[in-house]
């Protein structure tokens, strides 16, 4: 403990007078620091991190302990990344050693929310960790999300031990299977060391195949810390091929010809391209179904970019156009909507394709259903449908996009006029050209659509021209606040270039959250100046919850106003910037990209807004509706 | 020689072609479809009510008289002269538009569209009561995911109890 913190406390005035020295030195910390005789010393990276990090790993032989024994199934089975926080140590350990990316972050719930953002983005299997009782229940609303966006995270944890079930034996003591029933898709306490090779196997099997959900496996002392000395015994050592297969469900051929016919008989067919599109790579197939029959397609899910928002048969930024839509093809939709959650006729035709057969017909009303695997079926009706042309179709799909086009320019024009603050409006826009309309390839940012009220506008203005180009981040779950763990996740996936973010690795990424959400996982923006994986998170402040207009007592729906967050920012080493009028955000925002690519360094951008943007009658446009599914949609 | 057998006549069935036989038949096929998710029929002083859950799975009613469609009730608490009321109206005239292409359009000349002080009415103009009954859904449908969803949630919040988040 430091002689500070030994200190009796005095008066308010000198804690808060000490207080605004620390946060404005360490607020200069990319800065020479001013002479002072209370000036701390500037924050830095200890030279144990670096270090750490480029000592190469060591796989473990045997003889082998039961945490090494489940990290080379992970290594065996392409873990691509863990996040953690301390605890669970024999297994975080023998994961570092296996050479798999590990990150160390700040709480076990951003860095649960971390893997599901690098999952999201990559498809690839990453897995959390952390400690019994307190890191594990500190996960578990970001367990939620991942189980509601169908996420196919690997949930660790340690467990105390066996020998201590039910005694209360010293600390942080819980049960951890039965609070995480119906948030995953498998789960299991190990109770026999000689079985945990076979429990990965089940936890990879669940996690490989199926509709994808997390899978949480709890790890007491005694399987851990178990020694073998060969493989011998071990009561389950088999190589991966033998526990599980790779195969996938086919669709049965009379259904995609039943299909293919359906669409020959449509004017104005649509595939809604979801989640399992995404995890299953269909994104060839879905284009080569899509131009064979000029079929529209139109995003919902996870992540967006899996067709092209640039492609001329996209219907995601044609929320106009979904009701003329008269056949709908649910590719992949493992979040179901029900009638009057996506904007569709009732008198168009559904067909939907799933992987699980128990699924279909759940909430929408279908008249096809096709067990298959995503990537089998589009394949398959790739093959069965008949070239067509839909030229009315394919114009009415320009119309419509350029209508929604239209009226963005006229919420970001009624934005430029409010001067005493900055309008979600203009935040959205002049990202959006900086993104897509400026000297960066448009398809190389990744970006974290994250935040409340400002994602009612941000999602509006973002694109997605290649697979894992937008991060949804309240996604069904609607979880507030997981952002900056889930744009630490990201930007990993970026800076490892991880299946599709391969062309794009190094590249800075952009988060976008909301003062509410910053609460929650700010913290770390630390963990991204720590491993200095970099992106720019810009901070809508508002002074209130989004939800405010539920305020009364209203005490309780606002903050004090004018916090700082871009101090915060600095105060964890990274940049930040204050931005109160419109025409200050994308100088900020240029000089905050530029940083983070030169130099892989953080920026929080503070974005003061006012919550009187969300009242409509006086401040128009207001606080925005949505169409789903498409560029808006986050329920479905 | 016996007498010829006299046939016991059958009571009248009701005409399929009956306008109120073909407005149930619709209405019914969104029932037998999915779409609604429950449906009944009751008449009563010459007007045929019809119920069914449907949106968000909330309740509608519909009444069927002559050749009227009415939805009662529909659009509560928009007083005359509103915002919204002037949107709403604008929105089912743009309904009836030449901008619009023909398969979202209500041609005016067949279904006559009134939206005056909570309800919704639709008068079929001539026989086409399956253009009427199909097209007065659609218009519906619009006004609460196209234009309510859109451009007033809050309206569906503080009244229809549709999710605020």
């Amino acid at each position: 403990m430091d002689n500070e913190h030994k200190r009796e406390p005095g008066s308010r005035r000198e804690f808060l007078s000490r207080s605004i020295v620390v946060a404005g030195a360490l607020g200069a910390a990319h800065q020479v620091a001013a002479a002072a005789e209370t000036a701390p010393a500037p924050i830095r990276l200890p030279e144990a991190i670096p270090a750490a990090l480029r000592a190469p790993g060591k796989p473990a032989a045997f003889p082998m302990r039961g945490g090494q024994v489940f990290a080379k199934v992970c290594k065996e089975e392409g873990l691509a990344a863990l996040f953690c926080c301390p605890g669970n140590y024999e297994v975080i350990n023998s994961l570092c050693e296996e050479g798999i990316p590990c990150y160390g972050g700040r709480t076990e719930g951003s860095m649960c929310a971390a893997a599901d953002g690098f999952i999201r983005v990559t498809g690839e299997i990453a897995a959390c960790s952390g400690t019994e009782g307190p890191g594990f229940t500190n996960m578990i609303m970001n367990i939620a999300a991942a189980h509601a966006a169908r996420t196919p995270l690997l949930v660790l944890a340690s467990n105390k031990r066996l020998s201590e079930e039910d005694a209360e034996g010293g600390i942080q003591t819980v049960y951890q299977q039965p609070t995480t029933e119906g948030m995953r898709k498998y789960g299991k306490r190990l109770i026999d060391p000689l079985r945990v090779h076979e429990y990965a196997a089940y936890a990879f099997r669940q996690l490989k195949t199926g509709v994808p959900r997390p899978v949480h496996l709890d790890f007491p002392q005694e399987i851990s810390g178990a020694r073998f000395k060969d493989p011998s015994e071990l009561r389950f050592f088999h190589e991966k091929s033998r526990y599980r297969t790779d195969a996938r469900p086919h669709p049965d051929p009379k259904r995609i010809r039943a299909l293919a016919e359906m669409i020959r008989k449509a004017q104005r067919p649509m595939i809604v391209a979801s989640t399992g599109v995404f995890y299953s790579r269909a994104w060839s197939a879905l284009k080569t179904v899509a131009e064979k029959a000029d079929i529209a397609v139109c995003e919902s899910g996870t992540s967006r970019g899996h067709f092209s928002d640039a492609h001329p048969l996209s219907a995601s930024t044609a929320p106009g156009a979904l009701m003329s839509a008269d056949l709908v093809i649910f590719a992949g939709q493992y979040s179901m909507p029900s009638v009057g959650e996506y904007n569709f006729s009732p008198d168009a035709k559904f067909a939907r394709i799933d992987p699980d057969a128990a699924d279909i017909g759940r909430n929408w009303p279908i008249d096809l259903g096709i067990v298959s695997c995503e990537k089998a079926a589009l394949q398959a009706l790739a093959e069965a449908v008949s070239p067509a042309k839909r030229p009315t179709w394919a114009a009415e799909l320009a119309a419509e996009r350029k209508k929604f086009e239209d009226q963005n320019d006229t919420y970001y024009n009624t934005g430029l006029g409010y001067q005493d603050a900055v309008h979600p409006a203009v935040i959205a826009r002049q990202l959006s050209d900086f993104l897509y309309r400026g000297s960066l390839p448009k398809e190389q940012t990744t970006v974290v659509s994250g935040g409340y009220g400002i994602a009612r506008y941000a999602r509006r203005f973002l694109r997605a021209y290649r697979p894992g180009q937008i991060c949804n981040g309240a996604y069904q779950y609607g979880a507030i606040g997981p952002d900056c763990g889930y744009a630490f996740g990201v930007s990993a996936a970026v800076q490892l270039g991880v299946g599709p973010q391969a062309p794009y690795k190094g590249a800075p990424i952009i988060g976008i959250t909301g003062d509410a959400g910053f609460a929650y996982s700010g913290m770390e923006i630390e963990t991204m100046m720590k491993y200095r994986v970099p992106a720019v998170m810009i901070v809508y402040n508002n002074n209130a919850w989004g939800i405010m207009s539920q305020g009364k007592p209203i005490h309780m729906y606002l903050f004090q106003e004018n916090l700082r967050y871009d101090k915060i920012g600095e105060a964890l080493g990274a940049r930040g910037e204050y931005v109160a009028k419109p025409e200050e955000f994308l100088p900020a925002l240029r000089r905050s990209y530029e940083i983070a690519a030169k130099e892989r360094i953080s920026t929080v951008i503070n974005c003061q807004a006012k919550r009187e943007f969300w009242q409509g009658s006086q401040h128009p446009p207001g606080f925005l509706g949505k169409v789903e599914p498409g560029c808006m949609a986050y329920a479905h | 020689m016996r007498p010829p057998r006299t046939r016991k006549k059958a009571p009248p069935r009701p005409s399929r072609k009956t306008p109120v036989a073909i407005v149930r038949r619709i209405l019914e096929s969104y029932a037998r479809r999915g779409v609604f998710r429950s449906f009944s029929q009751t008449s009563s002083g010459g007007k045929a009510h019809f119920r069914f859950r449907w949106l968000w799975n909330l309740p509608f009613r519909a009444t069927f008289q002559g050749k009227a469609l009415r939805f009662e009730n529909l659009l509560p608490a928009i007083p005359p002269g509103s915002e919204l009321h002037a949107g709403l109206q604008a929105f089912i005239e743009g309904c009836q538009s030449d901008q619009r292409p023909e398969h979202r359009r209500i041609d005016p000349r067949r279904l006559a569209v009134q939206f005056s002080n909570r309800r919704l009415c639709f008068r079929v103009v001539g026989t086409d009561y399956e253009y009427g009954v199909r097209k007065a859904i659609h218009l519906v449908n619009e006004i609460f995911l196209s234009y309510l969803s859109a451009e007033h949630p809050q309206f569906l919040v503080r009244h229809f109890a549709v999710p605020e988040e």
